[in-house]
C-alpha cells in the first residue's frame, strides 16, 4: 500500500464529516486532553526551572563559584590564600583565587537610619556598592556617605545606647541590584582592605573564593581542588585542611527542596497526561468499531493484515502528535506570553526574586512529547489487535 | 469461456460454533470455474451462500477443503501473499455497496489500485475509465451518501473490476436494488463479463440473475448440486 493512501485513510477515518459526530467530538476532546497535559507538564518545568535557576543565577551573581575555608570557620590569612592560589592553579578550570571578608555589621545612612547589614570585601571588588533596598530604607544613594560599624563588638549601654567598637564613614560609589531581595535588602559590598580595618582582621580573611572559566562544572572544579587541599594537607605540605565546597552547596537544603517539588508535581501533572492517553485509547477504538466494516472492505479489496496495523497507528499517531505539537506550541507561548506581557509578582522578602521568570526548558519539552508520542503510537498499535485478529468476513459481517 | 481453470475449490467445509452447538453451513462442497465463465449459486436466505462465497474469495478459513484461484492453493500461502492474491485476482461486490463513505466515488474506485501499489494517476485513470464505462462519469465526484443505491452498487461493481481480475465474487449484487436498477447492474455485469473475458460467481435469490448465468448451482442443507431446472428460491 502506498504511504500517502495510508495517511489519507488514517485522517480521513478521523476527520471527514461522514464520520460521526460522536467520534469527530472524542477525537478532538482526545487531542486536547494529550495537548493539556504536555503542556501542563512543560510549563510546570519552565516555571520550577526557571525558579530555580533565578536563585542559584542570583546566588551565584555575588558568590564566587567556589568557597574555600578554614576548618571550624577560623579565619585564614594571605598566607593561606597564596598557598589555595598555588594548588588552584593546577586546577582545570579555575581562573583566579580571591580572598573574601564577609561579615554582619551595623549600618547608617541619613539621620535616623540605621539597618542590619552583611558587609563583604572581597578581593576583586574597589567601590562601595549598597543593595538597592538597603539604599532606600538608609535614604542614601551615590555620592552621600554612610556609616558602618563591626556588629561583633557592638554592646548594648545601661541606658540602652548601642556602643560598637569601630565607625568606619564610607562614601556610596553606587546602588546595586543583586538579583536577590536577600542581597538588596542587607547588602554592603566594599574593597577587601576597608572590610578588614571596620573588622580589625589585619591580614585575615573569612574564606577564598574561586572563579572557574565559562564552561566549567564547579561543583567538578570544587570535587578537584578539594581533593588537591586534602592531598597537600594528608602528604604533610600544610598544616591546616582548607577545604572547597561549590557555593550552591552552601544552598543544598533549599534546592533539594525545590527539586523535590518538582518530581512531585511532576508526577501529578504526568498523571493528567496518562488519563488523556486512556481517552486516548477508547478514541482509538471507537473509530476503529466505527470503521471495522470499512476495515472488512478494505482487506477483500487486498489490504494487508500489516497494513491495517500502519493504518491504525497512524490514526494514533496523527490524534497523539497533533495533541502533543499542539501543546507544546501553547506552552511555548505561554511561557513567553508570562515572561513578555503577564509577568508573575512574587514577595522578593519571601521568594528572594521578584519576578518569576520562565525558562522554556527545550530539552525536557522535547523529551515529554516524543515519550507522549511514542505512548500514543503504543496504544494505538494496541488497539489495532482486534481488527487484526478477527477475519476479513467477520468484520463485513458486522453491521 | 476457455478452459483455462480460474477457481478451483474441493471439498470444502465450513460451520459456525464449536462443540455441541456448532452448526455446518457447508458440507464437502466442490466447485470449478473456468475463464469468462458466469455461474450463479442460489439457495434459501440462510443457506451459506455468503460463507461459501466468503470461502471461496479467502476471506474465511474453511475448516476442510483447498481453494486454488490461478493456480495457487489460496489457504496454504501466508496472510500478506493471500491478500496480494485477491488484491490482483479477485474482486467482490456485496450486497450493499459497502463504500467507504470518507471518499468519493472516484477514490473508491481506485482504491484497490492504491493497495497494490499503482501510482495515484494510473490508479485514477483507470477508476474513470470504470466510472465511465458503468456510466457514472457524472458523479465521479460526489460521496456515496449522495447517490442512489444503484449507483452505489455500480460504482461497487467498477472497484471490483479496476485491478481487471481474473473473477468477480458477487454477494446478492441486486438483493437490494428495486427492479429497474436490478436489472440495470445485471446487464451491466453480464456485458463485463463477456467484455473482459472475467469469471463472475454470484450467490443471488433472483431468478433473473440466475439465469442470465452460464451455469446454476444450488446450496442445499450444505450441499452444492447442479440446479439442471433452474428453480428460484
Amino acid at each position: 500500500m502506498r504511504k500517502s493512501f495510508a495517511l489519507q485513510l488514517s485522517l480521513r477515518q478521523i476527520w471527514s464529516r461522514a464520520n460521526s459526530t460522536v467520534v469527530r467530538l472524542v477525537s478532538v476532546l482526545s487531542m486536547a486532553g494529550i495537548a493539556i497535559g504536555v503542556a501542563s507538564l512543560v510549563i510546570l518545568q519552565a516555571f520550577m526551572g526557571g525558579f530555580t535557576e533565578a536563585i542559584a543565577q542570583g546566588l551565584s551573581r555575588i558568590n564566587p563559584p567556589l568557597h574555600v575555608f578554614a576548618p571550624g570557620g577560623e579565619t585564614m590569612d594571605d598566607f593561606d590564600l597564596g598557598a589555595v592560589q598555588a594548588v588552584a592553579g593546577s586546577v582545570e578550570g579555575i581562573t583566579s583565587v580571591v580572598g573574601i571578608v564577609e561579615r554582619p555589621a551595623i549600618v547608617s545612612g541619613a539621620p535616623g537610619t540605621v539597618s542590619g547589614a552583611v558587609v563583604r570585601g572581597a578581593g576583586d571588588n574597589d567601590s562601595v556598592i549598597l543593595g538597592r533596598d538597603l539604599a532606600l530604607e538608609l535614604g542614601v544613594g551615590p555620592g552621600d556617605e554612610i556609616r558602618i560599624a563591626s556588629a561583633a563588638g557592638a554592646e548594648i549601654s545601661g541606658t540602652g545606647r548601642v556602643m560598637v567598637d569601630t565607625i568606619a564613614a564610607l562614601t556610596v560609589d553606587s546602588v546595586g541590584d543583586f538579583g536577590l531581595a536577600e542581597y538588596n535588602g542587607s547588602l554592603v559590598q566594599v574593597p577587601l582592605e576597608t572590610a578588614r580595618g571596620i573588622f580589625r582582621m589585619g591580614s585575615g580573611l573569612t574564606a577564598a573564593g574561586g572563579y572557574v572559566s565559562p564552561g566549567t562544572d564547579p561543583v567538578r572544579a570544587a570535587e578537584e581542588l578539594d581533593a588537591r587541599l586534602y592531598a597537600d594537607y594528608s602528604g604533610g605540605g600544610w598544616s591546616t585542611y582548607m577545604s572547597c565546597l561549590p557555593f550552591l552547596a552552601f544552598h543544598g537544603n533549599l534546592f533539594r527542596a525545590l527539586g523535590l517539588e518538582r518530581t512531585a508535581m511532576t508526577i501529578v501533572l504526568a498523571m493528567i497526561t496518562v488519563v488523556a492517553l486512556l481517552n486516548l485509547s477508547s478514541a482509538l477504538s471507537m473509530i476503529a468499531m466505527e470503521h471495522r466494516r470499512d476495515t472488512g472492505v478494505l482487506r477483500a479489496m487486498g489490504l494487508r493484515p500489516w497494513d491495517v496495523f500502519t493504518v491504525s497507528v497512524l490514526r494514533g499517531l496523527i490524534l497523539g502528535g497533533t495533541g502533543a505539537l499542539g501543546g507544546l506550541v501553547f506552552s511555548l507561548a505561554a511561557v513567553e506570553a508570562v515572561n513578555r506581557f503577564f509577568p508573575v509578582r512574587l514577595d522578593g522578602e519571601v521568594y528572594w526574586i521578584d519576578v518569576l521568570p520562565g525558562v522554556f526548558p527545550a530539552g525536557a519539552a522535547l523529551v515529554v512529547t516524543l515519550a507522549t508520542v511514542m505512548v500514543c503510537v503504543a496504544v494505538a498499535a494496541l488497539s489495532s489487535f482486534q481488527p487484526l485478529k478477527s477475519s476479513p468476513s467477520e468484520a463485513l459481517r458486522y453491521e | 469461456m476457455s478452459n483455462t481453470t480460474v477457481l478451483d475449490a474441493r471439498d470444502l467445509w465450513c460451520s459456525y460454533g464449536t462443540g455441541e452447538t456448532a452448526i455446518s453451513v457447508i458440507r464437502g462442497a466442490s466447485l470449478k470455474v473456468s475463464r469468462g465463465e458466469v455461474v450463479a449459486v442460489t439457495g434459501p436466505s440462510g443457506s451459506g451462500k455468503s460463507t461459501l462465497l466468503h470461502a471461496l474469495g479467502l476471506l474465511d478459513r474453511p475448516e476442510g477443503g483447498t481453494v486454488t484461484v490461478c493456480g495457487r492453493n489460496g489457504w496454504s500461502m501466508g496472510g500478506s501473499a493471500r491478500a496480494a492474491l485477491r488484491n490482483r485476482s479477485i474482486g467482490f461486490v456485496f450486497q450493499f455497496h459497502h463504500l467507504l463513505e470518507e471518499f468519493t466515488l472516484l477514490e473508491n474506485v481506485a482504491m484497490p489500485c492504491l493497495i497494490s501499489g499503482m501510482g495515484a494517476k494510473e490508479a485514477r485513470e483507470r477508476a474513470e475509465r470504470l466510472l465511465e464505462r458503468v456510466g457514472l462519469s457524472h458523479r465521479m465526484s460526489h460521496f456515496p451518501s449522495r447517490v442512489s443505491g444503484g449507483e452505489g452498487q455500480r460504482t461497487a461493481l467498477a472497484r471490483a473490476l479496476v485491478m481487471e481480475p481474473d473473477m468477480v465474487l458477487a454477494d446478492e449484487p441486486t438483493g437490494n436494488l428495486d427492479g429497474g436498477n436490478s436489472n440495470q447492474v445485471q446487464d451491466l455485469m453480464m456485458e463485463l463479463a463477456a467484455e473482459g473475458g472475467r469469471s463472475f460467481v454470484m450467490a443471488t435469490h433472483s431468478r433473473e440473475l440466475a439465469s442470465a448465468a452460464h451455469r446454476r448451482l444450488r446450496l442445499e442443507s450444505g450441499v452444492l448440486l447442479e440446479d439442471c431446472d433452474g428453480n428460484d428460491t
